[in-house]
Parts: structure tokens; C-alpha cells; sequence
């Protein structure tokens, strides 16, 4: 269940994080290619699916699928949660970015 | 599409947040029952004897009950419980100790299993049963809000990691409530749905009367198989719940059952039906046995195996989580807190994107809706509190103008909730915060009192297996408690947004 | 007023509707289909929550109110009118 866990978390990041508006907020500005966003995402879906299998060798069919969408969910949830106050501590360990979360603050 | 959204949810917002919030503290029913009723914090035997169960039972033929159904211990609720309709129509309900079949003192509550999770699903309101249709309404809104919500928003599919705290109220509130909303979706859908599937005969009859006719009642024992006969006025007594039990499990196999009906108690035709408990399965029915408690013969059994019926009881068990999983009970809690948040930010968001205008115009409508909310987000917190604290203060046995334990915790549950919506009338936006720090302060005290009135403190609840029920709800209030005071702490430091709209303009 | 006619129409058209719907259904699936009365019964009731939905969706997404009160009035009487039929012919 841990393992699955830790898998959605990982999944749910790298899509969250190949969408462009997120990418910008963490690295300020930054761009990504589209083969590589598209990689990315995959990798990010592939993960999801993964933590399916591991949860369907633990438990029966029906409480697996169910946990499973539940915790696709919840574990959603934490990463846009983390996601939101990301961009702040990111800055906070990088001085010069300072002026931009300030910035964006204020609007 | 838009206008559906918003003022259905405007309308609806208030009782479906109440209806979330009881169905979400009814995960955790047992729990709480244990935290009310501190004389059923008890320990299961190593080796229970269904056999403990005849005082119960007795009890049941002493108050000549037409049925009493007994229900059997288990670790969430380890107590025998003798559950009886009286002549004039009201309930009885007597506890058992599960070791010895001593029973228990009367805890003079209604705690979770009587009063919250019939909230869930009724909100009490018993008069010719029209509490089942306005919840059916939320529920058939709350789909249609889910699905006006999806075609409003199809643009943040694209972006629904996107949460801004550091972005104004508005904003950010609009931001969490696509958080909840999209990434909860799922959830919300099907235990909506679900919700309703499971009163699907109260709902939606029309197709019962077409097939049956005027033989209705004939439904329930096709679709489930259901047994009856009438009494024989002869007295007789009932073979040993051992025995009982032994047969059952002889039909179904595997399992022990959750339930023992026993129908004309203390008669020569007593029957008792027993149910298997569903722990292992999602389904909330898995099989049922009749045995005659005289001869000990199996009358009839039966176990979902018609499409329909199985379909209905997986959507229904799904609701009712009467399985045995840990990691699903506590999703579902979140999950349920989600929908919470999902629509309490909606109903904020409408009183954020409204206030000036309506200010300027001279209008009451944010207001109002300002102070609804209030009442009915933060205040159904301070009336819970308020309904924990006062079980932890009334002495048992207490009455207070003719009225008995169970009605006074009652009526001060629904003042306390009265009171907030006056509160937040009065004190309007401010009452936020306010309320907030109430809610943080009642439930630290309930936590103290409860170590107060019974000695069992965190500390001590958590070193012993039995009582982690009542170390998780202590826990539970004291994060409530911390969270409430930051959030209360956040919104008092938070500038009005005149002022904020000033220094923009400066 | 135009608002609360639709929100009639949804809310007590629609369950009526629905509930007409699911009937004949229900009646069809008995006589044509063969099924097990409580099945049918357990299967079309169901189906109502899905339908309800759908028609409530409808009667507010579509501009034109009449069309909405036509339609569900069409079907609801052409399915009471199957429901009339399968009670009076024996089954």
C-alpha cells in the first residue's frame, strides 16, 4: 500500500509537473519541449497504472480497484497541495528569485 | 448550464454541506459511539460464545417485543446490542457486556449510530418520511452540480493542479474548489449515486407497482429472499445461540454472522434470521439464513446471485463500508472532508464574487447567503462539538424540565447551531474567524473533558488496543482544534478587502 | 417565472417522467425480455437515477423550454400508455 502510494505521488507529480502553467511556477519561467512533455506525462501515466498492479497482488479485485481510485484521488490532492506552496520554497532557498514570487503576490 | 450550477448550489449548498459533514463523521460511527458511551469501551474475549447473547434476548421476551434484533460484537463494536420496536412505536435499545452478557448501564445518548448517521440520510426529519426525499434531492443535485460543474469548467481539466493560496480569497477559493471538485470527481459521483441506489424502492417505486401490481410487498421476498410466518401463541424456548449460528454457517460456509433477528421471541414459531457479516466483501449483503429456534432446522436461505440484485448490493455496500479495510475507511474520510471543502468553497466563492456589488447596490442577497454559510460550515462544527461536550458534562440519569439525557444533548446540539447562525447574522464577515477560534476551543475542552469524566487520556487510550476508537477521535479533535486556530489566526490578519482595494488604488 | 416553470419542469416533470419511463420499462423487460419481475424491477429502478439525471441536464441546458415539455410529456404518456397495456393484457 506504501509502495502504491509512493508510486501515484510519483505519477501524479510528473504529469502536474510537465503541464506548462505548473513548469513556469517551479522553474520560474521555464519551458518545455513537447516530445519531452508528451515523455513525460507517459512516464507520469505509466506510474498510476503501476501502483494498480501492486495493489491488485496485495488485496482482492474489487477493494483493490476501489482503494486504488480513491487513493488516485487523495494522492491528487497532496500534489496539488504541495504544488501550491512549491513555488515558495523553491524561492525562499533561491534569493534572486525573490522579486518574482513578490511580484506575483502582490497581483 | 452556469445559471443551474450556481444557484442550485446556493440553494442546495447549506444541506448538502451538513449531509456530507454527517456522512463523513458517520465513517467513523463506532468510533464515536465508544467516545459517547464510555461504559461500551470494552475489549472483545479471545473466544466469544454466541451463547452471551441470551440476556440480551430475554430481555427482548421480558418487554414483549415482536422481533428483537441482536447484534453481534465485533472490534469496532463490542457490545451486544438487543434493538426492539415497543408497542407504541418507539425504540429500545439495551447494551450487553460482550464477556460476561451482563448488561450495561443505560449511556442515556444517541451518539453516532442514532443520531449522526441517521442525520446522514434522513437530517432527522422523520414526519411522513419527507427527510429521505429532500436528502434524494441533494443527492440528485449534487450529480447534476457535478455535471454542470464538468461542461462549466472543461477548461480545467487542462489545469487542475492549479491551487494559489498566496492569490486574493476569491481566487484561491476558486482555485481549491477545482481542486476538490475535479480531483475528487470520481468520489463524489459515485457516493452520490450510490447513496441513492441504495433506497432505490423509496425513490423510484413506479417500476416495483408496474411489474407486481398491488402484491408490492411480494418484491422484498423475491428480490431477497425473505422469510416470514406468524406467531402460534405457545410459548416455547429458544435453542442455544451456539446451535443457531452453527447452522447458519453450515449453509453459507465461511464467515460469522453480524447480525441474529430473532421473530416471535419466547413463541413455538420463533425463527431467527441471521446475516453474514460482509467484512471480507464489498457488497453490504453477502448471505442470509432463517432457523427455525425451536427444531433448529434451516427454513430458508438465500444468497445474491441474480445480476440486478448483486449490482445493487455492491453500489449499496460500497456507500455503507461495512467491510473490514482500514486504508478504504480512512480514504473515504478524506475523501469525504474533500466534498466538504468542494462545497463550502463554492458557496464562498458565490459570497466573495458578490459582496461589494451587492454592498453597493444595497442588496441583502451575499449577506444572507454570508450568513448561512457561516452557520452552516463552521457552525455545524461548533453544534457537533457542542453535542460531544455536552455528553461529557450531563451526568447519566440526568433530566432537566422532563427532559431525559438523550433529548437534552439533542436540543443543545440544534441551539448551539441556532446560535451560530445568529452570530454570523450579526457579526457578518468577522464571524468567520470567530466561529473558527470557538471551534478550535470546544474541541481542545472536549478533548479534556473527555479525559476529565473517564481518565482515559491520549496517552493511555493509545497504549491499549481496545480503546484506539477513543484515542483516534481525541486525536481527530485535536487537529481539528490546531487547524481551526490557524485558519481563524490566517483570517484575522487578513486585510478587508476596502482597505486592501485602497492601497491598490494608492 | 419563466425559471421556476423550467425548475418545475426538471424537478417534478422529470420525476414523473422518470418514474412513467421506468415502468414500462420495467413492464417490457417482464413480457418481451423474460427477466425475473424483482429483476427487473431492481434493474430498471436503477436506471431511473441515471434517466432523472438526464432529463434535469436536458430541461436546463436547452433554450427552448416548450421543446423540453413536449418531449418528456410525449415519452411519459407513450410510456404510461405501455404500462396500461402490459397491466390489462395477461401476462
Amino acid at each position: 500500500m506504501i509502495v502504491a502510494f509512493a508510486l501515484l505521488m510519483a505519477g501524479w507529480s510528473l504529469i502536474a509537473g510537465s503541464q506548462p502553467k505548473q513548469y513556469g511556477r517551479v522553474f520560474h519561467g521555464g519551458h518545455l519541449s513537447g516530445p519531452l512533455r508528451k515523455a513525460i506525462r507517459g512516464v507520469g501515466v505509466a506510474l498510476l497504472l503501476a501502483a494498480l498492479a501492486v495493489m491488485a497482488r496485495s488485496d482482492s479485485a474489487a477493494f483493490a480497484v476501489l482503494s486504488w481510485v480513491c487513493l488516485l484521488s487523495v494522492s491528487a490532492m497532496l500534489v496539488a497541495l504541495i504544488l501550491a506552496w512549491l513555488p515558495r520554497w523553491v524561492s525562499a532557498r533561491r534569493p534572486q528569485a525573490d522579486s518574482v514570487t513578490g511580484r506575483r503576490q502582490r497581483t | 448550464m452556469n445559471w443551474l450550477h450556481t444557484w442550485s448550489g446556493v440553494v442546495l449548498g447549506s444541506l448538502l454541506f451538513a449531509i456530507f459533514w454527517m456522512g463523513t463523521l458517520s465513517v467513523f460511527d463506532k468510533e464515536i459511539d465508544r467516545w459517547m458511551m464510555p461504559a461500551t469501551r470494552l475489549a472483545m474475549p479471545a473466544a466469544f460464545s454466541y451463547e452471551t447473547m441470551r440476556p440480551a434476548y430475554l430481555a427482548g421476551v421480558a418487554a414483549k417485543a415482536p422481533a428483537v434484533l441482536l447484534l453481534v460484537p465485533n472490534e469496532r463494536n463490542p457490545v451486544v446490542t438487543a434493538l426492539w420496536r415497543n408497542a407504541d412505536g418507539s425504540f429500545t435499545q439495551r447494551l450487553f457486556d460482550p464477556s460476561t452478557g451482563a448488561e450495561l448501564p443505560d449511556q442515556g445518548t444517541l451518539a453516532a449510530s442514532r443520531f449522526i448517521y441517521p442525520f446522514h440520510y434522513t437530517l432527522n426529519l422523520k414526519m411522513f418520511g419527507v427527510g429521505y426525499w429532500i436528502v434524494g434531492l441533494c443527492g440528485m443535485m449534487m450529480m447534476a452540480l457535478c455535471v454542470s460543474g464538468v461542461v462549466i469548467h472543461r477548461k480545467i481539466f487542462a489545469d487542475f493542479f492549479t491551487f494559489r493560496p498566496e492569490r486574493k480569497v476569491g481566487r484561491a477559493t476558486l482555485d481549491l474548489h477545482n481542486v476538490a471538485g475535479v480531483l475528487g470527481l470520481p468520489f463524489h459521483v459515485v457516493i452520490s449515486l450510490s447513496g441513492l441506489v441504495i433506497l432505490f424502492a423509496i425513490y423510484f417505486p413506479s417500476s416495483i407497482w408496474a411489474v407486481y401490481g398491488k402484491d408490492a410487498r411480494l418484491f422484498g421476498r423475491e428480490a431477497y429472499g425473505s422469510y416470514a410466518r406468524p406467531p402460534a401463541k405457545q410459548a416455547a424456548d429458544l435453542i442455544s445461540f451456539d446451535a443457531i449460528v452453527a447452522r447458519a454457517k453450515a449453509s453459507w460456509g465461511q464467515g460469522e454472522p453480524n447480525y441474529l433477528y430473532v421473530f416471535n421471541p419466547g413463541d413455538a414459531t420463533v425463527y431467527v434470521q441471521a446475516n453474514r457479516a460482509s467484512e471480507d466483501v464489498v457488497g453490504n449483503i453477502s448471505a442470509v439464513a432463517y432457523i427455525d429456534g425451536v427444531s433448529g432446522d434451516l427454513l430458508a436461505a438465500s444468497k445474491p446471485e441474480k445480476p440486478a440484485a448483486v449490482v445493487q448490493r455492491f453500489i449499496a455496500g460500497l456507500h455503507f463500508i461495512q467491510f473490514r479495510h482500514w486504508t478504504l475507511r480512512w480514504l473515504y474520510f478524506g475523501l469525504g472532508l474533500a466534498g466538504c471543502v468542494l462545497i463550502a468553497t463554492g458557496l464562498l466563492f458565490w459570497v466573495e464574487s458578490r459582496r461589494e456589488r451587492h454592498r453597493r447596490l444595497g442588496r441583502s442577497g451575499a449577506g444572507i447567503v454570508e450568513a448561512v454559510t457561516v452557520a452552516s460550515v463552521t457552525g455545524i462544527l461548533i453544534a457537533t462539538c457542542c453535542y460531544m461536550i455536552s455528553n461529557r458534562v450531563l451526568p447519566l440519569g440526568v433530566t432537566v424540565l422532563g427532559l431525559d439525557r438523550i433529548a437534552i444533548e439533542i436540543i443543545v446540539f440544534h441551539l448551539a447551531w441556532l446560535a451560530t447562525l445568529l452570530h454570523a447574522w450579526v457579526a457578518g464577515r468577522k464571524a468567520w474567524a470567530g466561529q473558527c477560534m470557538v471551534v478550535a476551543v470546544l474541541a481542545a475542552s472536549a478533548v479534556l473533558l473527555n479525559a476529565l469524566t473517564t481518565g482515559d487520556h491520549l496517552l493511555k487510550a493509545v497504549a491499549h488496543r481496545h480503546s484506539w476508537p477513543v484515542a483516534g477521535i481525541d486525536a481527530m479533535l485535536l487537529l481539528t482544534a490546531v487547524v481551526a486556530a490557524l485558519v481563524a489566526r490566517r483570517l484575522a490578519g487578513e486585510r478587508p478587502p476596502e482597505r486592501a482595494a485602497r492601497e491598490a488604488r494608492a | 417565472m419563466k425559471t421556476f416553470a423550467r425548475t418545475m419542469l426538471a424537478i417534478v416533470g422529470g420525476y414523473v417522467g422518470t418514474s412513467a419511463i421506468i415502468a414500462a420499462l420495467a413492464g417490457i423487460a417482464v413480457a418481451a425480455g423474460g427477466m425475473e419481475r424483482s429483476e427487473a424491477a431492481t434493474l430498471t429502478s436503477m436506471l431511473g437515477f441515471v434517466i432523472y439525471l438526464a432529463v434535469i441536464i436536458w430541461s436546463f441546458a436547452d433554450p427552448a423550454l416548450l421543446r423540453v415539455a413536449l418531449g418528456l410529456g410525449a415519452v411519459s404518456g407513450l410510456s404510461y400508455a405501455v404500462v396500461l397495456l402490459l397491466a390489462r393484457a395477461p401476462v
